[in-house]
């Protein structure tokens, strides 16, 4: 992990994760989350949250695969978050590999705000 | 690595080790070692074999995108049928670990202007009760067609096609 004061970045086999700073928390996910990885990026991001925090949001924007494994990873963090009072969003914009994913399963809901909104 | 390949006119399980014992140590290496062979049998097909770990799901799926895209389909067949293979391979990786022979067979074959894939596993290690199941599958099913679970003693083998709109246009 590396840190530039303003940021903290982990890197998990073919992810990177950036962390803002509360009190709004925004992950984003670069790159393949996958079987090998969900846990880890999980755990990081779980590890960041705290209980005074406005918000977390989970960009997957630039992330370029998400299955069911990267799923459970979110569903885990919403669980948690729900726990803890704390609202949660996930950007990811049409023409995503999350988007897809999410829409197909039809986690949007579960996910809270998902912050994905129709083309045109 | 290139000698010890370009002599070996055999198949690719002796080719790998052969390689394996020319390039690794007699004694015990200091680190996990691991072989990816890939044999293309005809421009057709695309014949993958791994042990059975989540670190080779995502091999797995670059290597069938860029075999795809390679034989010019769009960006959304690709990613789709990578999804496919990369919700299947996890299924059978999640059952082996920690087994450490279980190994996952990815064979892709292109039939006209359709893509027909099969991810198998090898060996009777996974329960029954856990072959298939959860929100993976459905995944598939929703990006593929023709989705068939077939289980034997001998393991598990789900197959799946997908069109391909390009070839398609190029075919007509």
């Amino acid at each position: 992990m590396t840190s530039d004061g303003s940021s903290d970045a982990a890197t998990f086999g073919s992810a990177t994760v950036r962390l803002g700073r509360p009190p709004l928390l925004v992950a984003e996910i670069d790159g393949e989350i996958d079987i090998a990885n969900a846990h880890d990026i999980e755990r990081f991001v779980a590890d960041a949250c705290r209980q005074d925090m406005d918000r977390l949001e989970i960009d997957l924007t630039a992330t370029t695969y998400l299955d069911s494994a990267g799923l459970a990873a979110l569903v885990g963090l919403a669980e948690r978050l729900d726990a803890m009072r704390v609202p949660i969003s996930v950007v990811a914009p049409p023409g995503t590999a999350a988007h897809r994913v999410i829409e197909i399963t039809g986690l949007v809901r579960r996910l809270g705000r998902v912050d994905m909104p129709s083309p045109g | 690595m290139a000698a010890t390949v370009a002599a070996a006119r055999d198949d690719v399980d002796a080719r790998v080790d052969r390689l394996v014992r020319t390039l690794v140590p007699a004694e015990r290496p200091a680190d996990d070692v691991a072989v990816l062979a890939v044999a293309r049998h005809t421009d057709a097909s695309l014949h993958i074999e791994l042990p059975a770990t989540p670190v080779h799901a995502s091999p797995i799926r670059a290597m069938v995108g860029r075999w795809l895209e390679a034989r010019g389909a769009t960006p959304d067949e690709v990613a789709d049928v990578a999804l496919a293979v990369g919700e299947l391979v996890s299924n059978v990786a999640v059952h082996a670990y920690p087994m450490v022979d279980g190994r996952v067979v990815v064979n892709v074959v292109l039939d006209g202007d359709t893509v027909c894939v099969d991810v198998s596993d090898t060996g009777s290690w996974r329960p029954p009760q856990d072959r298939g199941g959860g929100r993976g599958l459905g995944i598939v099913r929703a990006v593929v067609e023709d989705v068939d679970v077939a289980t034997t003693a001998a393991g598990t083998t789900v197959r799946f096609t997908r069109g391909l709109d390009a070839l398609r246009t190029v075919a007509s």
